[in-house]
Parts: structure tokens; C-alpha cells; sequence
């Protein structure tokens, strides 16, 4: 796909995350659309594209978020990179392979979110942090072959 | 070694600069991002709610027989009610009580929702143009739903009382025991800080408690599910099952104070 077309198709994607997709949330969780988008980034692109892709998608999640600390503008790139230079090193061609890597890369951002993020004020639960984690990993790992599909 | 340390020093405050310069932007161009993207973010609102108007035509139908039923019944109820109502205001100026002034509200549609888990908020398609100011309280026909937390000139964002950040002093309308109601992500608020001989029981109904002058007081916030004692053993709390749907909101009113 062309890049042009490629930031119109984010854009689309933020905008379905932020309002049609809240009628597919399984237990009040939705997956995380433009984090695949991140990882695709990572996968596909050179780095200095995939930082400056990711750090759109970053934006994008924030500008629609209302929290203080909106930090997807450095999440989303240090995952494309973390993605890019893993991708180097294992190759990561098919559909269940990459389900698996945003699986984990649900994760991973969401332990960094609550490590940042939450660290001073307890907010959550244990019962529901390990909730929406659990779901938001195997739900967004679920949608990813179809995003990437889109994307391609 | 010590060109290294210098290199490395530039590369620290150049990553520093640009960390602070990111942050300090942000703020800026959140809310014209949003105010760009909101007319997009309304359109894809209408689609989906076209669509799932057709989807669930049938049960619209159903369902709106059977409010057109209620809304005659609480229409007789509203009569006696307003009835009730001027003899107490009556009362009230024979006794030479202070009238606290009653609240405007502004309503306004939801064009998007939150884009991540961990939080609960809305996005409304009026802003500051329209009177809303940050802190102002937002409710739905049914009860209260959260507070504005973000305001840009055509846009705002709502933070609903299921978001754990987001807590309420409330009481029990029946026993007014007082408690906090903190949100969960789910669809069910907690009760907290409730004493262990706490009157409360299920189906309660527990309302604002006006203590702090942020939320009015008895705007209704849900109704008690379940009752339980917190693992400490000092305290219980209650499950409470919120007064609207918080998935399926498609308008809300903002008071004005």
C-alpha cells in the first residue's frame, strides 16, 4: 500500500477505535487496533519511517485519550523499534507468529503503561488489571491478522 | 573518555529537550486535532448508529412500545408529582426557606468513545463555544455519568464514574449512609468506606451526596447488586449496578451551575 494511503488508512483506524468499535467490546475491552498498526510499522518499514509512522499512531491514540499522561507518542515508537530489530534477528513470517508478537506486545505496553503510568495512584484492582490485560492481549492477538491484512 | 562523556552528555540533554518539547506541545494540538477530526468522528457516530438501528429494528419496535406505555404512566405520576412539588415550594416560602437555584443543562451527543481500556471517557461535540467548562457535571436522562476532565473550543471529553480515577461521595437514599463510589472499567461501581454495621442492602438506590459542591446533590448514580465485606474485614462494600448504560451512551446533558 502507498504511504499516503497508508496515514489515511491509520487515520480511518483511529476513528473506527474511537466509535464503531466500542459495539464489538467482549467484557467492556475492544483490542487495540493502531498498536498492530505499530508493530506492523516495526515489521515492514525502515526504521526512521517505521519511528515517524508510529509516532502518528502514537499521537493519534493520545489526541482522542483524556488522560494527563497520554504517553502512546513514546510507547508506539519504542515498540515499532523493539519490533524492527527483533524482526532482524527472528524471522517472524507467519499469521501465528505475529499473532503471538502482538499478544506479547499487548503486554508489554500495558506493564509499561502501569509502571509509568500508575505506579503513585492505585487505581486497579489486581482482578481487574489482569482482566483487562488478559482480554485486551488475546482479543487485539485475535483482530491482528485482518489489520495486517488491510494494511498490506 | 572524556569526549565520550561530552557526546554522551549531548545526546542526554538533545533526548531531554526533545522529551519536554513533546510534552509541552502535546496539550496544544490535542484539542485541534480532535476539533479536526470531529466531523469525522461524527459521521462514523451516525453510521454506526443507522446500522445498528436496522440491526436491531426489532427490538427497537418492542421496546418502544413498551416505553410508549411507561412514558403515559410516569406522565400521571409527573402530574402528581409537580403537584407535590409547587406545595412544597409554598411550604417552603411560607417558611422563608433559602431556594437553591435550579441547574441548566446543555444537551450534547456522544461522537466517540475512549480508545484504550484503561480508561472510561467520552468524547462530546460541543465545547467551550457552547458554555461547557472543565469540572462540569454531565448526566444522562436516568443519572449521573461523569465529569468534563478536557475542553476545546467545538469539543469536550467526559470522564465517566466507571473510570477508577474518577470517585463520588454518595448515600444510600434510603438509610443515607454515606460511601464513595469509584468506578471499576466495568459495568458495575463500588461502594466504598462503608461500615461494618452499615444499613445497605440490595436494590438501594444511592444518589449523589452533595458534600462536596462538585456534584449536585440526589442526582441518582445506580442501584446496590450485591452487598460484601472488604478483605481487611473493617470495612463493606456494595456492587452497584450504574443508573444508565455507560456502553450505549448517545446523549448526554452538561450542567450548567
Amino acid at each position: 500500500m502507498k504511504k499516503r494511503s497508508l496515514y489515511l488508512v491509520i487515520v480511518l483506524l483511529a476513528l473506527f477505535q474511537a466509535t464503531l468499535l466500542n459495539y464489538f467490546r467482549i467484557f467492556n475491552v475492544k483490542p487495540d487496533l493502531l498498536l498492530i498498526c505499530a508493530v506492523f510499522a516495526g515489521l515492514v518499514f525502515e526504521l526512521k519511517q517505521a519511528l515517524l509512522f508510529s509516532l502518528v499512531l502514537g499521537f493519534l491514540k493520545d489526541a482522542l485519550a483524556a488522560q494527563v499522561f497520554a504517553a502512546h507518542i513514546f510507547y508506539f515508537p519504542f515498540l515499532a523499534a523493539v519490533t524492527h530489530f527483533l524482526a532482524k534477528k527472528v524471522p517472524i513470517e507467519t499469521t501465528l507468529v505475529r499473532s503471538v508478537l502482538i499478544f506479547l506486545a499487548v503486554i508489554l505496553i500495558d506493564l509499561l503503561k502501569k509502571f509509568f503510568q500508575f505506579s503513585t495512584e492505585n487505581y486497579f484492582t489486581l482482578g481487574v488489571y489482569l482482566k483487562v490485560i488478559i482480554l485486551e492481549s488475546l482479543y487485539t492477538a485475535l483482530v491482528s491478522p485482518l489489520i495486517f491484512k488491510v494494511l498490506r | 573518555m572524556f569526549k565520550l562523556a561530552g557526546k554522551n552528555l549531548t545526546i542526554f540533554i538533545v533526548v531531554a529537550i526533545l522529551v519536554l518539547l513533546v510534552f509541552s506541545i502535546i496539550p496544544a494540538l490535542k484539542p485541534f486535532t480532535v476539533n479536526l477530526l470531529k466531523l469525522p468522528l461524527n459521521f462514523v457516530t451516525a453510521i454506526g448508529r443507522e446500522v445498528k438501528g436496522i440491526v436491531l429494528y426489532h427490538q427497537n419496535y418492542t421496546e418502544n412500545e413498551r416505553l410508549s406505555k411507561d412514558v403515559a404512566l410516569l406522565r400521571n405520576r409527573l402530574n402528581s408529582a409537580q403537584e407535590c412539588n409547587l406545595e412544597n415550594k409554598r411550604l417552603k416560602e411560607l417558611l422563608s426557606f433559602k431556594q437553591k437555584s435550579a441547574y441548566r443543562v446543555i444537551p450534547v451527543q456522544v461522537i466517540g468513545h475512549s480508545t484504550d481500556n484503561w480508561s472510561s471517557t467520552l468524547i462530546l461535540d460541543k465545547g467551550s463555544n457552547s458554555g461547557i467548562r472543565r469540572g462540569f457535571v454531565v448526566i444522562s436522562y436516568l443519572g449521573l455519568l461523569g465529569r468534563v476532565v478536557e475542553v476545546s473550543q467545538s469539543s469536550s471529553k467526559v470522564m465517566l464514574i466507571n473510570d477508577p480515577a474518577l470517585s463520588v461521595s454518595a448515600i444510600n437514599q434510603r438509610s443515607r449512609q454515606e460511601g464513595l463510589v469509584c468506578g471499576t472499567l466495568g459495568n458495575t461501581l463500588v461502594m466504598r468506606y462503608l461500615p461494618k454495621d452499615a444499613d445497605i442492602q440490595a436494590s438501594d438506590i444511592i444518589v449523589t451526596s452533595g458534600l462536596t459542591d462538585i456534584y449536585p446533590k440526589g442526582l441518582i448514580i445506580g442501584t446496590v447488586v450485591e452487598v460484601g465485606e472488604e478483605f481487611s474485614g473493617l470495612s463493606r462494600y456494595a456492587n452497584i449496578k450504574p443508573a444508565t448504560d455507560l456502553s450505549a451512551v448517545e446523549e448526554v446533558l452538561v450542567i450548567i451551575p
